[in-house]
């Protein structure tokens, strides 16, 4: 299995490079060789980093942009929605040459602050619902960039219960203040309906919020956790698994670095992935592209990783079915 | 060589060119050739350009060819996994539909592109749906009967369904397989063409060619930049895609832009299931640069060619010319006169021959030379010698003698001519000199005068006089001699000019004229002289009574201290007031006034034949009877008749004096008398007066102190000589200062006139006296009655006057006289 995630990572890679070769002349940025570009990268969530930061940041240097030589790499990561806004104020004063925002939060907040410098956008759901762009085809605006993220919360619940048929109630985490929350929910609560599931809905924003939800579960009452909103997911990812785990609770996470700390599943694009197509997005832009031209990819391919030492240790038997559609099995 | 240069310069009309046949030769041996290169070149280029198109063109279109096979292969690929689920025999039942489940996951595993595996029953019912993305679907029966992918694979066993694009962005393809038993349902996937990207982005071509695919409605599907793609660019506008899309053939390869604008050579392969097309463009600038290399290449080795060749041209043409250039200087020298001169050539060939022929031609042309020699030195002789007495003679003549020919040129001159020209000078004149030269040189020298101020000019008009001779002309030489220069035009062209020295004679012409000169120098300064003289007695005239002046001029009178006694008439006259007058007004009008005065009462004086003897101050004093006399008696009457328009003159200036401002009008007292008086020039030797002097002018000047203001008093004397002119009236026997007896005086009233009509109107205006007479209109009773009012006036004036004069004067003097100024009584003394 391993092997075979192996060969479509070095495919991926080489559309990738071969793409880099191929399409713009491969002396990187031959404008102004004095030009330091200075590039404003902002995610929110100070316990973990985005998984494409570093797969952006070695593509770009890949693309002859270097740290120091003709590009600034000034990566902030903030604690909340509100230092992201100040962060991005001070870019946008700053008049940085690009704002990458990773993720929703610091997406909202650079749209906000700016129409002129361009914005791309990594680890987001839907641009296009969420007003970024006017169609995928065309932005038509500032902002432009990949779509890594898909809306899978159906497919994580239907796994879960595939792997545990007997789950009745699983307990779903949200934001309210998140604007993806109320589509999320509706697709789960979708889901559950066909899977039969309860689903336990608790409104969670603080990292307090989240330690009351699961101070407040009875033992019992949830098999099962799902996160129903991308800043949350965001804000405490760390908290959330640490107190499932405390709960003896499996959880269906959007990317596989939640199953290396702990989640039992993780069905999602690979996130790392959209770093390379983000650097190329930066790439293009710098070099004189108007974003609003520059159509949004999305990146589909889906890895679905499993965590058998953990089922193992919640009590949970993989069934053949659903072990076979797992690309990557962390025992 | 030397020789072979002169025949050049002496006829440099048709002078041969130079080293032209080598060039010419040079030049077509170099053209030869280096056209011969370029043709090679060009051919070798043509050729080599087609060939590399070609192979460029078959790269492409291998290249087009792979990635259509591998896409080919890719989606035959698919339908072979499918394939594996296609016997219906296996899933049978519910164990079946579970293996079913299974075997489409595994599915899903083997190949990433397919995102969505859907089994639809024979009766067109949806049995299981696996999804990457959506929830997986098991029975849920929904009718797909009517969807192509089922009712098309059904009916043809495989489906494969048009591109579409997934939320816009990314390419798929729906793709039905059916099962094998023929009643058995069908199995749909949908497959993600992303794949194709990577395999076009993996074809290279050249360094910025691009492959791409359309699909068969010319929408592109795959193109390295995926903007492109994710755009939905239709190419159908492309003339490649469009020309492919209608079937044409995939062998030719087509000058068209590609997707990004860019100018390429483009091939396709056609993808033959799919009914898709790639293409592969290279750029025209990349596609021919190898062709421009080549090019550049062929360039250099033809320039390199013809360099060479133009060498060799060069080398052979100068071998071949050699000869020839030898035969033509050896000619030359011939035609120059070197008739010693031989050509030698020993080529072995026609130019050889040409050499022997031209050396005879040039020992025969010595031989007939020489003979023509000998007569010509003979004809010579003669005419030097007929020559020599031409010159004898023309040196015997005393004048110079010169013969110039048609073109000026000095032929012929004897030494009297050369001494006459440069005379005191070293300069020879060679015969053939041109005139101009001749001229130009003594005019350099300095040796005419007359070229002194503007040499160019004089030479101008002497060549132009010696072109067109006139009458003789003269010339005057730096060494003082005149030369007379006869020039005349010979019949046949040529001049002969005679040149005669004049100097003495044209001496004496001019000792002659300076005597003039100074005779007319003489009469010059003497009317200067006089002119002098005149205009400085007309000044001393001003001093001088007129008559005085004229007669003195006129050489009557002498200018000594002589007098001798005559009886003249003695006019003084003095204004009545005026020293007190003076004193109140400033000294510029009283100038003024006086000179006016004087001005006017001398002028009056002068048409009356007076003598004006002086001016002091006011005072004038006046005689008649000398230097000019018109008898005693006329110079009488003339005097009283002064004495009458002077007051009525006084009249008028009074009238434009009170005018001007002055307040009190002036009247002038008048005393005439005559008798016998000493006349003549009296003072010192240096300086002396024309005067009078007697008791007459005594007599005279107490008169005037006696006469009224406005009046005139005349002695018995006087009015004995005018008393049939001048009705006066009688005043008695006045006594007078000085004089011992009382004199008779009378006072002039007027002319007789014979009364007339129209008797003159008399108007008088003057303080504290008003008349308005007018006698035309009144009658003879009040004519009569006003001339006793008058009178009567007059005597009462009269009267108070004297008892005025007689009581004022009484205390002081001894005679009842008054005291007047005494400088003036002492002036008139």
């Amino acid at each position: 299995m391993g092997l075979r995630l192996a060969v479509f990572r070095r495919m991926s890679v080489i559309i990738s490079v071969s793409t880099l070769l191929v399409l713009p002349p491969p002396y990187a940025p031959a404008q102004d060789l004095t030009k330091v570009w200075h590039i404003g990268l902002c995610h929110v969530g100070i316990d973990h980093e985005p998984p494409a930061l570093h797969t952006l940041h070695q593509a770009l240097n890949d693309l002859g942009y270097e740290d120091g030589k003709n590009l600034r790499f000034d990566w902030r990561n903030q604690p909340d929605q509100a230092a992201a806004a100040a962060t991005i104020k001070e870019w946008v004063t700053a008049s940085v040459d690009l704002i990458v925002g990773f993720e929703d939060q610091c997406v909202r907040e650079a749209k906000a602050a700016t129409s002129d410098i361009p914005i791309v956008f990594v680890h987001i759901y839907d641009p296009q619902a969420a007003g970024y762009i006017k169609s995928l085809a065309w932005p038509g605006g500032n902002l432009t960039g990949p779509v890594s993220n898909l809306s899978l919360i159906a497919k994580r619940l239907e796994l879960l219960k595939q792997i545990d048929p007997d789950l009745q109630r699983v307990l779903v985490l949200f934001d309210r203040d998140d604007p993806y929350a109320p589509r999320e929910l509706a697709l789960v609560r979708e889901a559950a309906a066909v899977l039969a599931v309860e689903l336990i809905e608790r409104d969670a924003k603080t990292a307090a919020d989240v330690q009351r939800v699961f101070a407040g579960l009875e033992s019992g009452e949830v098999g099962a956790v799902i996160v129903a909103s991308p800043d949350l997911q965001t804000n405490h990812p760390r908290l959330i698994i640490d107190l499932s785990e405390n709960a003896r609770l499996p959880v269906a996470a959007h990317r596989k670095g939640w199953v290396e700390w702990g989640a039992l599943l993780s069905y999602a694009p690979d996130l790392a992935l959209a770093g390379p197509v983000a650097a190329q997005y930066i790439d293009k832009i710098l070099r004189g592209a108007n974003p609003a031209e520059l159509p949004v990819e999305e990146l589909s391919e889906i890895v679905f990783t499993l965590n058998v030492r953990r089922a193992r240790e919640l009590g949970l038997t993989i069934p053949p079915a659903v072990l076979l559609r797992a690309d990557e099995v962390i025992e | 060589m030397t020789a072979a240069g002169e025949p050049v310069s002496d006829d440099a009309g048709n002078a041969p060119p130079q080293g032209r046949l080598l060039r010419k030769y040079a030049v077509l041996l170099a053209a030869v050739v280096a056209g011969a290169l370029v043709v090679a070149g060009a051919v070798q280029t043509w050729f080599s350009a087609a060939e590399h198109q070609g192979a460029l063109v078959r790269i492409q279109r291998e290249k087009a060819a792979a990635a259509a096979q591998t896409i080919e292969q890719f989606i035959a690929g698919i339908e072979g996994q499918l394939g594996w689920t296609t016997h219906a025999s296996a899933y049978a039942g519910q164990e079946g539909a579970e293996r079913r489940r299974f075997d489409f996951i595994r599915l899903l595993r083997q190949v990433p592109a397919i995102t969505e595996l859907t089994y639809i029953d024979g009766t067109g019912r949806e049995q299981l749906r696996i999804s990457r993305v959506a929830m997986d679907v098991v029975g849920s029966g929904i009718d797909r009967s009517q969807e192509p992918a089922f009712a098309a694979a059904k009916a043809e066993g495989a489906w494969r369904g048009p591109v579409y694009f997934h939320k816009e962005s990314e390419p798929y393809m729906t793709v039905a397989t059916a099962e094998r038993p023929s009643d058995g349902g069908v199995t749909v996937a949908e497959v993600n063409l992303k794949f194709i990207w990577d395999v076009i982005s993996r074809i290279e071509v050249g360094r910025s060619g691009r492959a791409y695919v359309v699909d068969a409605n010319g929408q592109l599907v795959a193109h390295p930049d995926i903007s492109l793609v994710l755009r939905r660019a239709a190419l159908t506008g492309l003339p490649q895609v469009a020309a492919a899309l209608a079937g044409g053939p995939a062998d030719e390869p087509m000058r068209a832009p590609d997707p990004e604008g860019r100018e390429g050579l483009s091939t396709h392969a056609r993808i033959a299931p799919l009914g898709w097309l790639v293409f592969v463009d290279l750029p025209v600038d990349e596609a021919y640069q190898p062709l421009y290399a080549s090019i550049v290449r062929t360039g250099g080795l033809v320039l390199v060619g013809v360099l060479l060749a133009a060498l060799a041209g060069l080398m052979l043409a100068r071998r071949m010319t050699g000869p020839i250039r030898r035969l033509q200087e050896g000619a030359a020298k011939i035609g120059g006169g070197e008739l010693t001169d031989r050509i030698d050539i020993r080529t072995g060939d026609e130019l050889e021959a040409l050499a022997g022929e031209f050396n005879r031609m040039a020992a025969r042309l010595q031989d007939s030379y020489a003979s023509l020699e000998h007569k010509v030195e003979e004809r010579t002789r003669e005419l030097a010698s007929a020559r020599q007495r031409l010159i004898d003679a023309i040196e015997s003549i005393s004048e110079g003698f010169a013969f110039y020919d048609g073109e000026d040129r000095l032929q012929l001159r004897n030494s009297r001519y050369k001494e006459l020209l440069y005379g005191g000078t070293d300069i020879e004149i060679e015969s053939g000199t041109p005139f101009e030269a001749i001229v130009r040189r003594a005019v350099e020298v300095g040796l005419i005068r007359e070229a002194y101020d503007d040499p160019e000019g004089y030479i101008a008009r002497r060549l132009a006089q010696h072109r067109k001779p006139g009458p003789p002309t003269l010339q005057h030489r730096a060494d003082g001699r005149w030369i007379l220069i006869s020039e005349r035009r010979v019949a046949g062209g040529g001049t002969a000019a005679v040149y005669t020295d004049i100097t003495e004679l044209k001496q004496r012409e001019m000792e002659l004229e300076a005597a003039n000169r100074r005779t007319e120098e003489a009469a010059k300064q003497i009317s200067q002289k006089h002119r002098e003289l005149e205009a400085l007695s007309n000044k001393l005239a001003k001093y001088l009574s007129p008559q005085v002046y004229a007669s003195i001029f006129a050489g009557k009178q002498d200018v000594k201290l002589i007098s001798q006694r005559k009886k003249l008439t003695v006019f003084f006259s003095d204004l009545v007031g005026f020293t007190e007058m003076t004193d109140q007004m400033e000294s510029e009008d009283v100038t003024q006034l006086l000179n006016q005065y004087l001005t006017e009462m001398s002028r009056i004086a002068l048409e009356h034949g007076a003598t004006v003897d002086k001016y002091v101050g006011d005072a004038l004093m006046i005689f008649f009877g000398d230097p000019e006399s018109r008898g005693v008696k006329e110079d009488a009457l003339a005097c009283v008749r002064m004495a009458i328009a002077m007051q009525k003159r006084m009249r008028d200036l009074s009238a434009l004096w009170r005018n001007a401002g002055v307040e009190k009008p002036f009247a002038c007292r008048i005393g005439i008398h005559t008798g016998y008086c000493t006349v003549g020039n009296f003072g010192s030797e240096d300086r002396m007066d024309y005067t009078i002097i007697g008791g007459a002018v005594n007599l005279a000047s107490r008169l005037e102190h006696e006469a009224p203001e406005g009046g005139i008093l005349i002695s018995f004397e006087t009015y004995a000589h005018v008393k049939d002119e001048i009705r006066c009236e009688e005043m008695g026997h006045i006594r007078l200062r000085g004089v011992g007896h009382p004199v008779a005086a009378f006072n002039v009233i007027d002319l007789h006139k014979p009364p007339k009509e129209g008797h003159e109107h008399l108007r008088v205006e003057s303080p504290h006296l008003k008349l308005d007479l007018d006698p035309a209109q009144m009658s003879a009773e009040e004519r009569i009655q006003a001339a006793a009012r008058l009178k009567e006036a007059l005597k009462h004036l009269l009267h108070l006057d004297r008892a005025e004069l007689l009581r004022r004067d009484t205390p002081v003097e001894e005679t009842p006289q008054s005291g007047r100024d005494a400088s003036r009584e002492t002036s008139s003394e």
